[in-house]
């Protein structure tokens, strides 16, 4: 083929394309069903997809089985459910930029998420164009979450809800312990979560000793703060209040070395095996973990049919923070009976219970986060973890937080 | 007293960790004057190449560390031909293509292992207690091949052939290329080797610690701070500052809260800079 030939088809190539192209985006060129697109802020890259990209697997499952359930039946008619993900990119610049593109590009009214200290970055985006948005995660921290945001909401039992598990956990693993060292990440949540979790201790008789211990999400290193645990001789167990795996697993391996076996609560979302990966199965003991255990037979049925969905996947870990979200939204839009954000924020402030992948939610968090009815309080599993082994699952109920 | 032995235990592994995260930088940074901004995700890549032959293919974790070792060394002097020696001399090329192979390496791990919890088996298992003195033998494994390669590649820089024309290349290129210094060949040897040894930091890390695709940004970080406090010119006075860096990121956590300690080390690092601006042992700035 020559070289005029060459290009000849390769326009006539680019043509056929645009214009098949132009087809399919052309209404009614195909059949399409009515949909009702849900943004979601989280992060696919940077330091937090480590987190978030199970997560969001599994959010794309849960929105395949409610269209595969007949969607959502609003006024008489159906909707599929519509994700459409936009990438925070693990900094507040890409959570501002990814909210600007879900609300003026792709013009959404609903958003899941962001999740952990990411909120003060999407809330001002979010907040003034009236999208209603439910974090996967709070710290209590202000700036996503409270009276000044009237369209934000969480659906996630966060800090306070999964403190009132380790707690729960803490008086029927070890009913002796009654003092606490308390850690967690130096990420600027501590001076408002530390009141609310003290606030909790006092409501199962245990106190807090010394200051809370923070540390640098950036560090590699956990020895240091192991030897300073290790040095707080008056308290009888340690709690992790925020936490991530290597952290977790890091400490109490550094702790174990140091020959200081004392219980310890893990954070919430850790897994006792994942924990046991890093630390080693002989240090990971005489601990609680405030996690799911998966594919446990306790396990709610959709928590356990979402992982069978998983393609490539590593069953360890299943926080379900997503999934119970879009499950949550959409349970309050079917009793709202409504997609206008006013009306399922109404609804939602009016609700007392919800239904929520782990069963029955209570809607609270007046006092915690300084507005009436948004948050969401709902039961969730604590596993005893002894020599790297998850010896035992326990499902407790949060309740109404706070 | 307890605290004591435990703080100073602390000093000596996270100075032997961080010197050993260092040497491949350090090998191209100052022996080269190449600056290497993938380093992390080469160290990354090692971890997690080492993971493979250790847990997937279940091999002894030693002989997943050589033959992670010789894969990386591979790719370094594949990314040494293909992606850094056609932009030689030119500064910001070299740092858009570093950080082009770490956002695609990046990538390419998140994808592939997603979030998933991984470490390496650990090399050896084990404390050693005596009195109230405890540390465990993964962790004096780590400072005794930290301590090692240091002494290795010091001796490989002075003593050896390569590693002299390594030094005369970074003095004078062009000099060196009349001498009849073969370049290329060096800097594609001074690649893989420092490859190599980020491959071996990455194993020996991710065994102590844990895996994660973006485990080589905050240890980049420290390399960085490292190496330019020793002085370019200087693989020697690395051990120095990695023990002062050591010391000061295992001290100043007890003395304060979290991130200030990060924050201050970086600070009183700075402060060192002005006094040596040249840090402790570099030839020229």
């Amino acid at each position: 083929m020559g070289k005029k030939g060459l290009i000849l088809g390769m326009c006539i190539g680019l043509v056929f394309t645009g214009v098949s192209m132009f087809l399919l985006a052309t209404p009614g060129a195909a059949q399409q069903a009515k949909t009702i697109k849900i943004g979601v802020l989280a992060a696919q890259s940077g330091w937090f997809s480590a987190i978030e990209v199970l997560d969001i697997q599994d959010l794309m499952n849960m929105a395949k089985m409610i269209n595969a359930k007949g969607g959502l039946i609003i006024k008489g008619q159906k909707y599929d459910v519509e994700i459409v993900i936009e990438d925070i990119k693990s900094t507040f610049d890409g959570c501002t930029a990814a909210a600007n593109r879900l609300v003026f590009d792709k013009k959404v009214k609903f958003v899941l998420g962001p999740g952990g200290f990411f909120g003060p970055a999407a809330a001002p985006v979010l907040n003034p164009n009236k999208v209603m948005y439910v974090l996967s995660y709070a710290t209590t921290q202000p700036g996503a979450l409270g009276a000044e945001y009237p369209y934000g909401f969480l659906a996630n039992n966060a800090s306070v809800g999964y403190a009132i598990v380790a707690m729960k956990a803490l008086k029927k693993e070890f009913p002796n312990v009654k003092k606490l060292t308390v850690m967690m990440p130096d990420d600027g949540a501590a001076p408002y979560l530390v009141p609310a979790l003290k606030r909790v201790h006092a409501q199962y008789g245990v106190t807090m000793v010394g200051d809370v211990i923070l540390y640098p999400n950036e560090m590699q290193d956990f020895s240091p703060i192991a030897a300073k645990l290790d040095a707080m001789k008056d308290a009888d167990a340690i709690q992790h209040a925020m936490g991530i795996p290597n952290q977790v697993g890091n400490i109490v391996k550094g702790l174990r070395e140091l020959g200081n076996n004392k219980p310890y609560l893990g954070p919430p979302g850790v897994n006792g095996t994942d924990v046991a990966t890093v630390a080693g199965a002989a240090n990971a003991t005489n601990m609680t973990c405030t996690a799911t255990t998966p594919l446990d037979p306790s396990n709610p049925p959709i928590q356990n049919e979402l992982l069978r969905m998983r393609t490539n996947d590593p069953k360890t870990r299943f926080m379900a923070n997503l999934p119970n979200l879009l499950y949550i939204l959409t349970n309050v839009m079917k009793a709202a009976d409504s997609f206008d954000p006013e009306v399922v924020k109404a609804k939602w402030e009016s609700l007392d219970t919800v239904d929520t992948i782990n069963g029955k939610g209570y809607i609270g968090g007046d006092l915690t986060y300084g507005i009436k009815h948004h948050a969401v309080g709902y039961p969730f599993p604590y596993q005893r973890v002894q020599d790297g082994k998850v010896v035992a699952a326990h499902w407790v109920d949060v309740g109404v937080i706070p | 007293m307890g605290q004591a032995i435990a703080t100073t235990t602390n000093v000596l592994i996270l100075s032997s960790m961080y010197i050993l995260v260092a040497l491949g930088f350090a090998l191209l940074f100052s022996m080269m004057g190449l600056l290497n901004f993938a380093h992390g995700a080469i160290y990354t890549i090692g971890g997690y190449i080492g993971y493979q032959f250790a847990v997937r293919l279940g091999l002894n974790p030693w002989t997943a560390l050589f033959l992670t070792t010789v894969i990386v060394a591979g790719f370094g002097a594949f990314l040494e031909k293909f992606c850094f020696r056609p932009f030689v001399g030119d500064f910001n090329r070299i740092v858009m293509v570093s950080v082009a192979i770490t956002t695609v390496l990046q990538t390419l791990i998140n994808i592939w292992e997603s979030g998933e919890v991984l470490t390496l088996p650990p090399f050896v298992t084990g404390v050693l207690k005596s009195g109230r003195f405890a540390v465990s033998y993964q962790r004096l494994v780590t400072f005794a091949v930290g301590a090692s390669l240091l002494g290795v590649a010091t001796w490989f820089v002075r003593r050896t052939r390569w590693g002299q024309q390594m030094q005369a290349i970074a003095q004078n290129t062009e000099a060196a290329f009349l001498q009849g210094i073969n370049v290329r060949r060096i800097s594609m040897i001074a690649f893989a080797l420092g490859c190599g040894l980020a491959a071996i930091a990455g194993c020996l890390m991710g065994s102590y610690i844990q895996l994660s695709p973006f485990m080589g940004d905050t240890m980049f970080a420290k390399v960085l701070i490292l190496v330019i406090l020793a002085g370019v010119g200087s693989i020697g006075g690395i051990f120095l500052t990695g023990l002062l860096l050591g010391a000061l990121d295992a001290v100043l956590p007890l003395l304060m809260r979290g991130s200030f300690s990060d924050a201050i080390a970086v600070v009183i690092v700075v402060v060192l800079l002005l006094f040596k601006p040249k840090g402790f042992f570099g030839h020229e700035a």
